[in-house]
């Protein structure tokens, strides 16, 4: 018996040691000497030695003031289901983003365009005819010459099925094009973010019509899909399935050369792994979310790390279910609104990342930020006076304390920082009598359920903005008589703000289209459809800016434009 | 067991083999297609789209079709040795497939061969004093090793040879820019450390219980008695006589793991980045990509039927009283 004891006393030893290993994960920012991670390097021959590489750190740059390596190494959370920028959104652009080229670039902010194949353009005074003209000389990788006809083929069987590209396209009535380097978009009505839509990764990325014209469904054409060609500065080289994409440098580059001699993206999908690859000075560049919020502070404060956070942000927002009782009651939503701490969410939910949303639409855009619009300063945080109101609109407390129950759908379920406000909502929603329980579903049952079925109490959504109330939180409050994906299924239908959305929608001057977004949210201040809680930066891409200078990729929406990565340097100094 | 006998069996095995994987291609189609959701909706995206404008996609491609036609062009496909083609990819299934099948089957089929090379010497040295202190280590670690979260002895590693020692690389089966021939072969064994160890533990205990168990059993039967008898050693008696008498369950154990050598383990490749099988079927569920799935569930289901069957056909070598 002794003995047995003695072996379950040592086994409980080993026990304890793994938890304690366990619990102490990665606390201490690990600045490595010398990246001993075999292989970094494309100039050394055969790969794969322990011994130190001193070009994978941060601050060892050699004494002629040039990295070694000439590649980049961008890390990305997913795999893309497929590499055709003019019809997926996401993480394709990532990638296809800097071997394919819009008509224009769009800036971090998603406020300006600027030329890229089209070197200047012009609108007619009633916003209905857009006039581009292309550079001359371009050529797609595989020699052939770029001219308007692919212009128009990609924009007509491509970027029609793009997700935000649609939106603009679809006002299209006719696309012509007179000679080689002239395109004339005819809109049926106005529209104000229609440049923002060209973009190589906001919709208007164009695929060569030689290629897709051969093919029986351009849709699931291999090369388009697989194996991109377009005119930007990178050329695709191997797509590793599950690995990596490699991109080596287009010298034929309308724009000059790059420095860069390639790109490598990696596919991490695990954020402990990517934060420890980009401490070791694995990786350069880390789009969105590869790593974990709550990381963020830390490798923000590492030496030769910068967190970026300009970007265009998303809300994170309540739904309720205006077609059951009693989310049909303004006052109920009221109160319900005003029994949520929302500082407390973004403290705990979202790391603090971010802000508390002022309005459904987020102050971050230019074209519907009002000051004076705070939704927290018109229902502020009162638990008090949510009982009360509650009180007052006919659901009093029950014997057991209970005013009525309520269930929340976070969607997509898993996401970062969703599931937990969903929980937090609840709990707080407890503290008035409301029972609730957060209920996570996958998403394509919780679309269904929501969107189609109209069958849900309360669903806490993510909207992307996507630049422009317009391509973004427009639809969570637009009318919507039939059910739609990603919609409105509130039920919620106010004449007076769709009048609104639509004005702005075909404003032609910035004022103009901020005039309409101000007034509308002034009526949804009073309707209070939804309840807005978060506003998602979305944009928390690591840069080993020690390395490298990363300043042109910075001025480009969301960090992907190939144009803006011909032009990255070694770090000064 | 005479070679027509032996013939006849497996013949008999692979026709059954068929059969089953013809009911789980069904199957799963069926459920997938029952499902909340559609491939529609990836294609779309998460943003509204008119009815007509998803009502001409899935025309397109052929979603509105009944079930039992769509089934049926699938069956017909899958004859001629066309999977059929991923929406969500935009590209063939089997290329989809083949592509990640060989990391796949890399890493689980070493974690089990290093499973069964360090797990059954182990459940040997576990079983020749039962209850001391030795084996109540090894039942314990065991335990450990069967029940913790393998992404959780994953990320141990990571953290520990990532972060701290920097011995073995973290992510990915390859080194960037690694070069080909002997060196990237050597690259790769080296990214294949990690992740192996991970899988393995798992794989490791039940190998090493089992073995003890069968080989407790087997020490207390008369002919050991014998042959400690006769005076033979007692490294020879475990080794030799008794080993070999135990291997049946173990074998059978060691036959139904390798039936899952094509699922992959996402949780694995998700921690280490591995580029196999089990993120694609996990994506492609998510995305109802309906082809992609049923082209992994049969691929797997032929590689459980063609693992039982080893087993069966093991069981004759081994065992001579099979032989009749």
């Amino acid at each position: 018996m002794k003995r047995r004891a003695a072996g379950m006393f040592l086994a409980f030893m080993v026990l304890a040691a793994a938890a304690a290993l366990g619990g102490c994960g990665d606390d201490d920012a690990v600045t490595t000497t010398g990246g001993s991670v075999p292989g970094e390097t494309t100039t050394s021959a055969g790969a794969s030695t322990t011994e130190p590489t001193t070009e994978t750190t941060g601050e060892a740059t050699s004494t002629t003031g040039e990295p070694a390596r000439r590649v980049a190494i961008i890390g990305l959370g997913e795999e893309p289901v497929n590499l055709n920028a003019a019809v997926q959104f996401g993480a394709a652009g990532t990638i296809a983003g800097k071997i394919m080229e819009g008509l224009v670039v769009v800036n971090e902010t998603m406020t300006e365009a600027s030329p890229a194949l089209a070197t200047d353009w012009t609108v007619s005074p009633d916003g209905l005819i857009y006039e581009f003209h292309l550079r001359e000389g371009v050529q797609w990788h595989d020699g052939e010459p770029f001219t308007s006809a692919d212009v128009k083929w990609s924009f007509e069987n491509l970027n029609i099925n793009h997700t935000i590209g649609r939106r603009c396209l679809s006002k299209v009535t006719s696309i012509e094009t007179p000679d080689d380097y002239t395109v004339i978009l005819t809109l049926s009505q106005p529209y104000g973010p229609m440049l923002l839509c060209l973009g190589e990764s906001t919709g208007g990325a164009i695929a060569p019509k030689h290629i897709g014209e051969a093919a029986e469904d351009p849709l699931v054409d291999l090369t388009l899909n697989t194996a991109p060609i377009g005119t930007g500065p990178f050329k695709f080289e191997e797509w590793v399935a599950g690995e990596r994409v490699t991109m080596v440098r287009n010298d034929d580059y309308w724009g000059g050369a790059p420095w860069l001699e390639g790109i490598t993206v990696l596919f991490v999908p695990s954020a402990t792994t990517a934060k420890i690859m980009l401490e070791n000075g694995e990786l350069d560049f880390t789009a969105a979310s590869v790593v974990n919020r709550e990381d963020l502070a830390e490798l923000g404060a590492t030496e030769g790390l910068t967190v970026n956070q300009i970007g265009v942000p998303g809300m994170v927002f309540l739904i309720p279910n205006h077609q059951r009782e009693p989310l049909n009651s303004l006052d109920v939503r009221k109160a319900l609104y005003m029994a949520i701490d929302r500082q407390f969410i973004l403290q705990t939910a979202f790391a603090g990342v971010g802000d508390v949303a002022r309005s459904i639409i987020p102050a971050d855009l230019p074209v519907a930020n009002v000051p004076e619009i705070d939704v927290n300063v018109t229902y502020p945080y009162d638990v008090e006076a949510a009982n009360a109101l509650l009180d007052a609109a006919g659901y009093p407390r029950g014997g057991d304390g209970v005013r009525f129950d309520l269930g929340i759908l976070p969607y997509p379920a898993g996401r970062q920082g969703v599931d937990v406000a969903a929980e937090a909502v609840c709990a707080m929603w407890e503290q008035i009598g409301v029972t609730c329980v957060a209920q996570a579903q996958e998403s394509a049952v919780l679309a269904e359920a929501a969107f189609m079925n109209r069958d849900f109490n309360v669903v806490l959504m993510s909207y992307a903005t996507n630049g422009d109330p317009e391509l973004g939180v427009a639809r969570a409050i637009a009318c919507e008589p039939e059910p739609v994906n990603y919609g409105n299924p509130t039920g919620y239908c106010n004449p007076t703000v769709d009048e609104l959305l639509a004005e702005a929608a075909q404003g032609v001057t910035f004022e103009a289209r901020h005039e309409a977004y101000a007034e509308a949210q002034y009526v949804l201040l009073e309707d209070l459809p939804v309840l807005q809680l978060y506003s998602d930066p979305n944009a928390f891409e690591v840069l080993n800016t020690g390395l490298w200078d990363f300043s042109a990729v910075l001025k480009v929406v969301q960090c992907k434009s190939g144009w803006a990565w011909a032009q990255v340097q070694p770090a000064a100094g | 067991m005479n070679p027509r006998a032996l013939t006849r069996f497996v013949l008999a095995r692979i026709l059954v083999g068929l059969l089953l994987i013809g009911v789980v291609t069904c199957v799963t189609f069926l459920l997938l297609w029952l499902a909340p959701g559609s491939p529609i909706d990836v294609l779309l995206g998460d943003y509204p789209a008119s009815a007509e404008y998803r009502a001409e996609l899935e025309a397109r491609f052929g979603l509105d079709r009944p079930l039992h036609a769509q089934l049926w062009d699938y069956v017909r496909g899958v004859m001629r040795g066309d999977l059929g083609t991923s929406l969500a990819h935009g590209a063939p299934v089997l290329g989809l497939i083949l592509a990640r099948l060989p990391a796949t089957a890399l890493l689980m089929g070493s974690a089990m061969l290093l499973a069964i090379v360090i797990g059954i010497p182990l459940g040997v040295i576990a079983s020749r004093r039962p209850y001391s202190l030795i084996d109540n280590a090894a039942s314990v670690a065991a335990v450990v090793g069967y029940s913790a979260p393998v992404f959780w002895i994953g990320q141990l590693m990571i953290v520990g040879f990532g972060a701290w020692l920097s011995i073995f690389p973290v992510q990915g089966m390859r080194s960037v820019g690694a070069a080909g021939g002997i060196a990237g072969v050597l690259d790769v064994a080296w990214h294949l450390v990690l992740p192996m160890l991970a899988l393995s533990f798992r794989y490791m205990s039940i190998n090493a219980r089992m073995t003890r168990a069968s080989m407790i059993e087997t020490l207390e039967k008369d002919f050991i008695t014998t042959a400690r008898a006769k005076g033979l050693s007692p490294t020879v008696i475990t080794w030799k006589h008794a080993l070999r008498n135990s291997l049946i369950p173990v074998l059978t154990v060691v036959g139904y793991n390798f039936g899952f050598l094509l699922t992959g383990s996402v949780l694995v490749e998700t921690v280490f980045g591995w580029p196999g099988i089990g993120t694609l079927l996990y994506t492609s569920i998510r995305a109802r990509d309906m082809q992609v799935v049923v082209g992994i569930f049969l691929s797997s289901t032929a590689m459980a039927v063609f693992a039982n069957l080893m087993t069966d056909i093991a069981y004759v070598i081994v065992d001579p009283r099979l032989r009749r």
